[in-house]
């Protein structure tokens, strides 16, 4: 039995489509789940010898769970596509901040089903209440990014979702701050709600601007912000808290508001901590990210590789349907822990360090990192 | 009699009550200080050096004793306090101190002064006019690490045999060998133990330290690069400062001494210097260079090896690590793995199930420092010459390298391997014992820790 892949997009873009309220159906999960895996298997040669040596082969594997994820380093080292890359209309690159010669690459070559997954879960946990909305963008178009998932995350959010006047403020010369400046004014004296998002790193640059000159805006009712991604090397660090303390502080817009999106290049969903979706399924208010119901994310014990006790930290490991033409199990390097509605993302796993007066790789690579400028 | 406990201090009996509430003070410290600097000065800054060696090895012979209490204790508590297993903690302490009895002692002190009597009074030297007198640190401060139990044994008996009295604070990690070590002292001479104490106190506490490094004469430290910068920065000027910070070690096995009838137990030696404290000790290997050209092949030599480790670890499992330690090396793994499957000249060997133990053998002969805990990396070599140039970006950090060469060409290695750091070559199997003797980190053990005087007789006209 070989299925095409227009079938298996078809079933995907079938499942995304009873959108993000649908009951979680495990049965239905699985069984497309295992089609993909005999598909990727039989299609990608270094994933079904990764598979092979596993002994987790399309006969043997009757759960998904027992699909073996890829690490996210694979990305850098093979190329983990179903079909000839020639073919392919995008390719998202990882940013390679430890490597730049090294990026991960996540080649697509529809874009239907990414877009369907990115577009489906952003309404329901950014802009559950509204249709459209003022989009402030921290971030840069596709045109300067043009392999950056992110940049075409935000594009499309923003002809999909973007009222008239929405933008991007990261261009050619860095972050506009002046144009954005003026406009969070616009907005606020117009009474003009906005949906304020982008990296969270850039967050950090424009609160510390309106530290440095007193701003404090009062973004009218219906504002909220949504940020995503880490600081590495590209702003101080600051606890998510911290970073929405800010955010009350310099626009106006309350914690209860802010929503966190956690995505990755190799991944074709993102998962919310969203507490607009919360409070419109009235759930419990507590900080934990959701997968859309065409992914699950599990944890994963860092010694064995199996689903780690609830409540232990361990590594972080998705699957994703929506991954259609590459891996559906992605093993990251991401910390996390299980809770009941999903799972905590604690960090990315750092290096290990030695106890005493031997020395890890890490730690070489940090003091290598210290004298390189 | 002075028995085995757990206490992580040992204190002058004067501040235990004080030291009770468990905050360290810098007020508490100069106390201590005080108290031993005055038990040194009272008994043991009077003590002929050769009495010290005799209480310092009977003190270890305690240790040594079949069925020794001090042993269990140790194994025992410093099993429960870090990862490794209690037969770990038991081979190594044992080993560790089998180094240190009488014969080691004298060997350590006529390696380094000729003649040890220079430590108790003024004594004429052969082709120098009049006579010198060498005086120890009145108080010493040790900064213990945690990798290696029983290492702190070799740091005290440092400022001992140099009539130092000794502050000591133990690792946060270790908390428990030094003052076990300072209780072993105290059942043999209780005199001489009253210049002993250790006290544990939060590490980099710049108030606390600040005031232990003012009551002494030198400071001996070992950690990572970052903490022995941070103290080396904050020890006073006049006080000498003797750091040991990261270092990293390797071995090379050369083309002829790879014969099918020795390379079970060469890998088996070579297991062992890889496994012994996980990988934590600076010197411990973290790549095996292997020649080619033998009879057995690098990747050969790497499939033994990994049975070894394998065999290790039945009889001393790994012990725990944190998320991050555990990642590191599902990493490396995933890396070799994947780069096995593009078809590189890449092979892992990995203990099934687990992270216990990870052999990742590959053509790259680029030194890579491991994750550590019992990872290692077999490289090939066409010739010994290349090594050099393969550890020149490295070489700040080069300590030991086990070799199985023949005699000829390892004193070849070693002279080529001087000038980037190496300053020890040992036989593989051997890595983790350095005998006391040995110029720690390429420099001297005692003779930092000195002063000398000299009288000089007038010129003979």
């Amino acid at each position: 039995m070989t299925e095409r892949i227009a079938d298996l997009r078809a079933a995907v873009l079938e499942m995304i489509r009873r959108g993000a309220d649908q009951p979680r159906d495990d049965a239905a999960f699985n069984a497309l789940a295992l089609r993909l895996f005999a598909y990727q298997f039989r299609a990608n040669g270094p994933y079904r010898k990764y598979c092979e040596k596993r002994g987790r082969t399309p006969d043997k594997v009757q759960s998904w769970l027992e699909i073996p994820p890829v690490p996210i380093a694979a990305f850098k080292e093979l190329t983990l596509t179903c079909e000839p890359v020639e073919h392919a209309v995008a390719c998202f690159m990882t940013s390679g901040t430890t490597n730049p010669e090294k990026r991960g690459r996540h080649y697509h070559f529809t874009l239907e089903v990414y877009d369907a997954s990115a577009t489906t879960f952003f309404k329901a946990n950014v802009l559950p209440d509204v249709d459209r909305l003022r989009l402030l963008i921290l971030g840069s178009p596709p045109d300067l990014m043009p392999n950056s998932s992110l940049s075409h995350y935000l594009w499309l959010m923003c002809c999909n979702f973007g009222a008239s006047g929405s933008s991007f403020y990261i261009g050619k010369e860095g972050l506009e701050a002046d144009r954005l400046l003026a406009d969070l004014r616009a907005a606020e004296q117009a009474g003009e709600s906005v949906c304020f998002l982008g990296a969270s790193f850039a967050f950090v640059h424009v609160l510390d601007l309106c530290g440095q000159q007193g701003l404090r805006f009062r973004l009218p009712a219906g504002s909220r912000v949504m940020d995503t991604g880490g600081f590495k090397g590209r702003s101080r660090e600051v606890p998510q808290d911290a970073l929405y303390g800010l955010i009350g502080e310099h626009l106006g817009v309350a914690a209860d508001r802010c929503v966190n999106m956690y995505g990755m290049t190799e991944l074709s969903m993102q998962c919310y901590d969203s507490p607009l979706r919360r409070a419109r399924l009235g759930r419990q208010e507590m900080r934990t990210m959701e997968a859309p119901p065409w992914a699950r994310t599990i944890i994963l014990d860092p010694e064995t590789l199996a689903v780690a006790p609830e409540g232990e930290q361990g590594i972080i490991c998705h699957y994703d349907l929506a991954n259609c033409s590459s891996v559906v199990g992605i093993l990251t390097e991401d910390l996390g822990v299980a809770t009941r509605e999903g799972f905590r993302f604690l960090g990315r796993v750092k290096g290990a360090e030695s106890r005493g007066c031997s020395v890890s790789v890490d730690e070489m690579l940090a003091a290598a990192g210290k004298t390189t400028p | 009699m002075t028995q085995p406990d757990d206490s992580p201090s040992f204190l002058p009996p004067e501040v235990e009550a004080e030291a009770s509430g468990g905050q360290v003070s810098p007020v508490l410290v100069a106390k201590v200080a005080a108290h031993i600097w005055a038990a040194r000065k009272a008994y043991l800054a009077r003590l002929p050096v050769a009495e010290i060696v005799e209480i310092l090895d009977r003190a270890i012979g305690l240790w040594l004793e079949a069925g020794s209490p001090w042993l269990d204790a140790a194994s025992r508590s410093i099993a429960a306090a870090t990862p490794y297993s209690e037969a770990m903690v038991r081979l190594g302490i044992t080993r560790l101190l089998e180094g240190c009895r009488k014969d080691a002692l004298l060997a350590l002190l006529e390696a380094e002064l000729g003649d040890p009597a220079v430590l108790d009074t003024f004594r004429t030297r052969p082709g120098t006019r009049g006579s010198h007198r060498a005086r120890g640190p009145a108080v010493t401060t040790h900064i213990f690490s945690g990798n290696v139990p029983g290492l702190p044994a070799i740091s005290l008996i440092h400022g001992l045999l140099v009539k130092s009295a000794c502050l000591g604070k133990p690792a946060s990690e270790e908390p428990v060998f030094p003052a076990l070590f300072a209780r072993s002292l105290a059942a043999v001479d209780p005199k001489l133990a009253a210049s002993v104490a250790i006290l544990p106190w939060s590490g980099g506490d710049a108030a606390v330290e600040a005031a232990a490094f003012a009551a002494s004469e030198a400071v001996i430290a070992y950690g990572s690069d970052a903490a022995i910068e941070s103290i080396r920065a904050r020890v006073p000027p006049g006080v000498r400062f003797v750091g040991h910070g990261h270092r990293l070690s390797l071995a090379v096995i050369g083309r002829e001494t790879l014969a099918y009838d020795s390379v079970e137990s060469l890998a088996e030696r070579l297991a062992y210097d890889v496994s012994l404290f996980d990988q934590q000790g600076c010197v411990s290997p973290h790549v095996v260079y292997v020649e080619r050209g033998g009879t057995i092949a690098p990747q050969e030599f790497a499939e033994s090896l990994a049975q070894a480790m394998a065999a290790f670890e039945r009889d001393m499992p790994r012990g725990r690590l944190s998320v991050e330690e555990t990642s590191a090396i599902q990493q490396a793994r995933s890396e070799a793995e994947l780069r096995e499957l593009r078809e590189e000249p890449v092979r892992l060997f990995a203990s099934p199930g687990r992270t216990a133990w990870t052999v990742i053998y590959e053509d790259d002969p680029a030194f890579v420092p491991s994750c550590l805990n019992r990872v290692v990396r077999v490289k090939p070599l066409v010739d010994l010459a290349e090594l050099p140039n393969l550890l020149r970006p490295v070489s700040r950090h080069l300590q030991t390298v086990g070799a199985a060469l023949s005699r000829e060409r390892r004193d070849r290695l070693a002279d080529a391997l001087a000038p980037l750091g190496v300053c020890r070559v040992c036989p593989i199997g051997e890595m983790p014992h350095p005998p006391l003797h040995w110029h720690h980190d390429g420099g001297f053990n005692l003779l930092p820790l000195l002063k000398w005087t000299a009288i000089e007789d007038p010129a003979e006209g």
